[in-house]
């Protein structure tokens, strides 16, 4: 190749690098699950990355335990359609991404028992999530963000039956699947 | 009296040409927040198991952590005045929540529309969900900064003392019993609380 068409190729690769990136975005998360902060980096080629860290409330409300749990979820969001409306343009998204954190679980299978509401049972939890939603954006310096969750993953805890032996027990997370219907609303401020 | 508040605060508003023009619009919202109850006051004045009165007053400063969840619906008096009725769940306690019935103002000098400062007051009766059914009493003050997103959607971040009025069960020093109903004189309780809140108004 002769040098002089290095040119236009070295300047389409630092226009590529230097190009301005969409607005990235940081947001006050607000779901059923919890509450939390929200990161989000600037679209690129019909994809942003979101960074999730919130207090996991389960079994707060049910003065089940007194403290909450910590939870954190990245994902890879793939922009699927924007619509433009009279006063506001809709975004939908979905995506894979990972989570992890120090929650309970509602450890009784999928019904509301009553050993499931009452026992504490901390625990390590590292699941898969599947993500869906839909941003309306204002034309302002604040959006909103509408969105579901999924995740399909295991809780790692205290066996509660033989805490004599410290015992370990590993079951399927629960909640990531239960509160998969749980809305997830975040406020997101344009950086 | 209290049913009377909402039409005295109409009435008022009308008499002194407040209302805005073409007539107030409906408004709509939802308010969810972190509760934090710092100090709680008793006054327990009852007939114990032996016999004698006991008259206990005791106050406790504690940190606990308690939700909230609202709706509202109500009326845009004017460009910078909302006047709304509030009703949801509260946390006030241990395994104590209550409904309110609750009438708030919200005054934004910027106007409802706008980004800006806002400030609001307001006040309740609160019935419990549990044990001890007696009406309770709250009221609210603080004030947030508002976000308008367009001419009717907007989202407020509030902070606000709280203060809430309730009773509790009493044990009795000796059996460790609840002391009945028939033995007390006077029971309420008081909580005084910070809270943090989220709104969304449409």
């Amino acid at each position: 190749m002769r040098p002089v068409l290095y040119i236009p190729l070295l300047t389409l690769l630092l226009a590529a690098l230097c190009q301005p990136a969409a607005a990235q975005e940081l947001g006050v998360y607000n779901s059923i699950k919890g509450i939390g902060a929200q990161y989000r980096s600037g679209e690129k080629a019909g994809v942003f990355h979101s960074a999730t860290a919130f207090v996991d409330i389960y079994g707060v409300p049910t003065s089940r335990c007194r403290y909450p749990g910590y939870r954190f979820n990245v994902t890879r969001q793939y922009m699927l359609r924007s619509i433009e409306g009279d006063k506001c343009v809709f975004s939908f998204y979905a995506g894979p991404g990972i989570s992890f954190g120090l929650v309970r679980d509602h450890d009784k299978g999928r019904g509301f028992d009553l050993t499931s509401l009452i026992a504490d049972n901390p625990g390590v939890m590292l699941a898969l999530s599947g993500g869906a939603g839909c941003r309306f954006d204002f034309g302002r310096r604040v959006a909103l963000d509408l969105s579901f969750t999924a995740e399909a993953g295991v809780h790692m805890r205290e066996n509660e039956d033989e805490k004599s032996y410290s015992a370990t027990s590993l079951s399927i997370y629960n909640n990531g699947l239960l509160q998969a219907i749980y809305p997830q609303l975040t406020i997101l401020f344009k950086l | 009296m209290m049913k009377k508040l909402p039409v005295i605060f109409l009435m008022l508003f009308c008499a002194t040409g407040l209302l805005r023009a073409g007539g107030p619009r409906f408004s709509f919202g939802l308010e969810w927040g972190y509760t934090a109850t710092i100090l709680k006051t008793s006054q327990h004045n009852y007939i114990c198991s032996e016999g004698y009165r006991i008259i206990d007053n005791p106050v406790s400063w504690w940190y606990y952590s308690n939700g909230s969840v609202l709706a509202n619906a109500g009326l845009d008096l004017n460009d910078n005045i909302n006047l709304s009725a509030y009703s949801g769940l509260l946390g006030v306690y241990s395994r104590r929540w209550v409904i309110p019935a609750e009438l708030r103002i919200r005054w934004c000098p910027a106007g409802l529309s706008s980004d800006g400062w806002l400030i609001h007051g307001g006040a309740a009766a609160t019935f419990p969900t549990s044990s001890l059914y007696e009406t309770g009493f709250r009221a609210i003050a603080g004030g947030g900064y508002r976000l308008a997103l367009s001419n009717t959607i907007s989202v407020d971040f509030l902070v606000s003392l709280n203060f809430t009025l309730d009773s509790e069960n009493i044990t009795d020093p000796d059996t460790r019993t609840l002391v009945p109903r028939s033995s007390i004189t006077s029971n309420s309780t008081e909580y005084q609380a910070v809270n943090f809140s989220v709104a969304i108004n449409f």
